[in-house]
């Protein structure tokens, strides 16, 4: 399987040399093109550091990360900045919609900065909006819109330009139930159909469920993981919960 | 821990935060002491004749000064609380008392205020001094300025700006009861809504602009009375450029929304979309703006055209380098001797005219008071007259005919006489057929000179007798006449406010009157200019860094979506360069429409005021500019 990413011995330390905390400690991790990847663990195990780092928007303190064999570690900020434009999509647990634009101008924001036609950017609105349901609020503003509806406009935003890789972080946090599967849906479709590679970070044990792949991380390091396979997606959730009572101090986090 | 010592060590600690009100109320403070104390030099008030006449000038100039500074603080106050709204709301929530809370707020203000107040005062000193050696420089003096310390301009900053600081402090006191706890903690307001934008209202916009343009510029057409023309015409200005802003500019940036291809390139998108977002807040502040600085432009250039024609008028309300006539004959010969001795070799001409002296009926001429003495000269004479000034003119009067001139006219263009008849005696009138865009005599002597007709001269001078006569010397460096003119003076004094009243003028005289009032005036005009200016600059400055800090989170998100930081700032020079732009570009066109008036009406060029003028303005404009836009991308940085 061709690898989309490859990060080798990364490192993430915080603080002045004597009052140091090492949040990622010589972690592996590869995930190949069309994988949906979940990163659990309980709360100060790493995973949000883990995915800045993974994403450059963090600076590893070592290791190396390569995206579609490109090596980010030694890239400048610009470029850096350039290339996660170009082929990287971000879903937050916050939106981060834009409140002055539309729902339409949310999606194509990022497109605006590269060369696409115009006509080429309408057709790729219309068509995601169809896909995610999301066509007649398309002109209306984000604060008019409900918490689910705006997840889904970031989910847009963040696959407009194709990117090899969608980052979301913690997508479902702000959602209620509903939304939340629906969203989930949307997300192992868009795996499905368009083989989009996910890297998502969650502490629900329910949206971690959906993924074909889940890695556990504990203080810093990489725990376990765990593949789907051929189970349904019942049995992945009661797996993860099963690991989930053995990791320690994840327990808040499930109940 | 007393409250006093807490809002001390808040001061202390958040310097940074405090320093751009303290800084503000300096400013405003330094600017109204260093004019105040101006205002009471002693240097210049004996130095200087006109002062007493340009008193009003000063009074209003500090009264619009105290007014500015109110305005100032009180914005920079709301600037300044408004950025501390959830350091107040994190003391009620630990369960501060409203009063304690307020009582903070107010102490820390006093405490900043009067520190301006002490920082102001101590900086105007220094600048009054500065001030001081540029008005004396633009007046034509040349005097040691020395540094003096108005007691009476200190006390009266102190007593102003006291009340002032008293008041906003009231105003930060209030804060906690304006605001409930969740408002305290709230971001701003999200999603204002837009104003609303519609084409008619915008073209109404623009036809008010218009009108009162066309108003302007066709004075006689539509309404007799100008100072009703001038009344209307300016509310159709301010309306308008309220509506512009209001409603064109709205129009016109959700039109480009229409241009796809050109609105979905880069930071087009957002730089539109964030000004549409915040137009309404912007709307009142860029329509004051506009206006303060038409009103700023003009007055500025037109003190400034006064004293660049400085040379022209003179030369025009005074021909001569001296002209006289003491009524008393050794006297007058003592200044021939004074003049011919001293300027034998500069004298360019002189001139012995002939006149008769009379009281006639002028009430049909409103333009002559009563007691201004009507000078009758011969045509003859007056041909000889122009022959020596080099004016090639000849007048071709009947018997009862006369020739009027200039006499100083502010509206240089109309000609108030010809046609207006003048009664000798009961039966003989002479009606005014001619009128001379120059002047006969030197002004401010309170002459009316007539030409009239040889045949009718020689019949009055047989009955009216006797025949005087006025001196008239040319020279050729009048300018510099300071000496000669003084020790004239000397004789003229004695004899000035005789009953037969003698006449006495040199250029000298009336060239550094000129030179001291609009040097003056012009001071007043730059001074209020620059601080209006200012004041403008700084609105919009902190206008926008208002806008930068709630914007902040925006940025936040586009940096984290991969928009590159080249782009951001981009469209953040896009942004401000647009509000700035805005005003700027209405003050020009009004600025230049009443300027073409008024050039127009005083008959004066006005281009080279009017470039540098606006060169200057422009140039301090810009670096206002640059500062927003470097401070404004520096707080979407730091995260």
């Amino acid at each position: 399987m061709e690898s989309i990413l490859e990060a080798k011995g990364v490192n993430k330390v915080f603080g002045s040399k004597r009052n140091s905390f090492t949040a990622l400690n010589d972690l592996d991790i590869n995930i190949a093109k069309g994988e949906f990847v979940g990163v659990m663990g309980p709360s100060g195990a790493g995973k949000s550091s883990l995915l800045n780092v993974l994403s450059s928007i963090e600076p590893a303190t070592s290791g190396t990360i390569r995206i579609e064999g490109t090596e980010l570690t030694r890239m400048k900020e610009d470029q850096l900045r350039e290339f996660r434009r170009d082929k990287m999509g971000f879903i937050f647990q916050d939106y981060n919609l834009l409140d002055t634009l539309t729902v339409a101008e949310n999606i194509i924001l990022p497109l605006t900065f590269t060369k696409t036609p115009k006509h080429e950017i309408q057709k790729k609105v219309n068509e995601l909006a169809e896909m995610f349901g999301i066509q007649a609020i398309l002109e209306k503003y984000p604060y008019e819109i409900s918490g689910g509806q705006q997840q889904r406009t970031a989910v847009c935003r963040a696959i407009i330009g194709k990117p090899s890789i969608l980052f979301a972080d913690e997508p479902t946090g702000a959602l209620d139930s509903k939304s939340a599967h629906y969203l989930l849906q949307t997300l192992s479709k868009l795996n499905d159909e368009m083989k989009a590679t996910i890297l998502m970070v969650t502490h629900d044990p329910y949206a971690a469920s959906f993924c074909s792949r889940v890695l556990f991380i504990k203080d810093g390091s990489l725990y376990t993981e765990i593949h789907k396979g051929d189970q349904s997606r019942k049995q992945m959730f009661q797996q993860i919960l099963n690991i989930l009572s053995t990791i320690g101090g994840g327990q808040y986090d499930v109940i | 821990m007393t409250l006093s010592s807490i809002a001390r060590k808040n001061i202390r600690k958040n310097l940074r935060q405090y320093m751009i009100y303290l800084n503000s109320m300096i400013f405003s403070i330094i600017i109204y002491f260093t004019f105040v104390s101006l205002q009471y030099n002693e240097q210049l008030l004996s130095s200087t004749i006109t002062l007493g006449k340009l008193g009003p000038a000063f009074q209003a100039a500090s009264i619009i000064l105290m007014i500015f500074a109110a305005i100032f603080i009180w914005y920079s106050n709301s600037f300044f609380t408004r950025k501390r709204k959830k350091e107040v709301g994190l003391y009620a929530l630990f369960g501060m008392s409203r009063k304690k809370i307020g009582q903070l707020l107010f102490y820390e203000n006093i405490i900043i205020g009067i520190l301006a107040l002490i920082i102001g005062i101590a900086i105007g000193l220094l600048f009054s001094k500065l001030f001081m050696m540029i008005i004396f420089k633009i007046m034509g003096f040349s005097i040691e300025v020395s540094f003096t310390i108005s007691n009476q301009a200190i006390l009266q900053t102190v007593a102003v700006f006291l009340f002032i600081i008293f008041v906003a402090s009231i105003h930060s006191y209030r804060l906690i009861y304006r605001f409930s706890l969740s408002e305290l903690f709230k971001a701003e307001r999200k999603g204002e809504k837009l104003p609303k934008s519609s084409p008619i209202i915008s073209l109404l916009a623009i036809a008010l602009i218009g009108a009162a343009y066309i108003l302007l510029l066709n004075p006689d057409d539509i309404f007799k009375n100008s100072s009703v023309r001038l009344l209307i015409a300016t509310l159709l200005l301010v309306i308008g450029s309220y509506l512009f802003m209001n409603s064109f500019i709205t129009y016109l940036l959700k039109f480009s929304q229409r241009f796809t291809s050109i609105y979905f390139k880069g930071k087009n998108l957002l730089t539109v979309t964030n000004l549409l977002y915040r137009i309404k807040g912007n709307v009142l502040i860029l329509t004051v703006i506009s206006l303060l600085s038409s009103v700023t432009l003009i007055a500025c250039i037109t003190t400034y055209s006064f004293y660049y024609h400085i040379d022209n008028f003179s030369n025009r309300v005074t021909p001569y380098s001296f002209m006289f006539n003491m009524k008393d004959e050794m006297v007058n010969k003592k200044i021939q001797s004074l003049i011919e001795e001293k300027y034998s070799e500069e004298l360019v001409y002189h001139k012995k005219i002939e006149y008769l002296s009379v009281k006639p009926d002028v009430s049909e001429v409103p333009r002559v008071p009563d007691d201004v003495h009507t000078m009758l000269i011969s045509d003859k004479t007056y041909q000889e007259l122009m022959k020596l000034r080099g004016v090639n003119d000849s007048v071709h009067l009947k018997k009862y005919e006369a020739a009027a001139f200039y006499d100083g006219n502010l509206d240089g263009k109309s000609d108030p006489f010809t046609g207006k008849k003048v009664g000798l005696s009961a039966n003989e009138q002479i009606t005014i057929i001619d009128y001379k865009h120059f002047s006969l005599v030197n002004q401010g002597e309170l002459l009316f000179p007539l030409v009239i007709s040889d045949a009718l001269y020689k019949e009055l001078k047989k009955k009216m007798t006797p025949e005087e006569t006025l001196y008239v010397y040319k020279t050729s460096n009048e300018k510099k006449a300071k000496g000669l003119n003084n020790e004239i003076k000397k004789v003229v004094k004695p004899l000035r406010y005789q009953m037969n009243l003698p006449i006495y003028s040199s250029f000298y005289e009336n060239y550094h009157y000129g030179l001291e009032t609009y040097g003056l005036l012009i001071f007043i005009g730059g001074f209020l200019g620059l601080v209006f200016l200012l004041a403008t600059g700084s609105m919009i400055y902190f206008k926008q860094l208002i806008e930068a800090t709630t914007d902040k989170d925006r940025y936040k998100i586009l940096k984290k979506i991969g928009i590159p930081d080249k782009e951001i700032t981009k469209s953040v020079a896009r942004q401000v360069g647009f509000v700035f732009i805005l005003p700027l570009v209405l003050a020009t066109c009004n600025t230049g429409v009443i300027l073409y008036v008024l050039a127009d009406f005083l008959n004066i060029q006005m281009q080279v005021p009017f470039v540098t003028c606006l060169g200057i303005y422009l140039l301090i404009y810009l670096n206002y500019y640059w500062l927003t836009t470097a401070s404004y991308t520096k707080i979407i940085k730091e995260t």
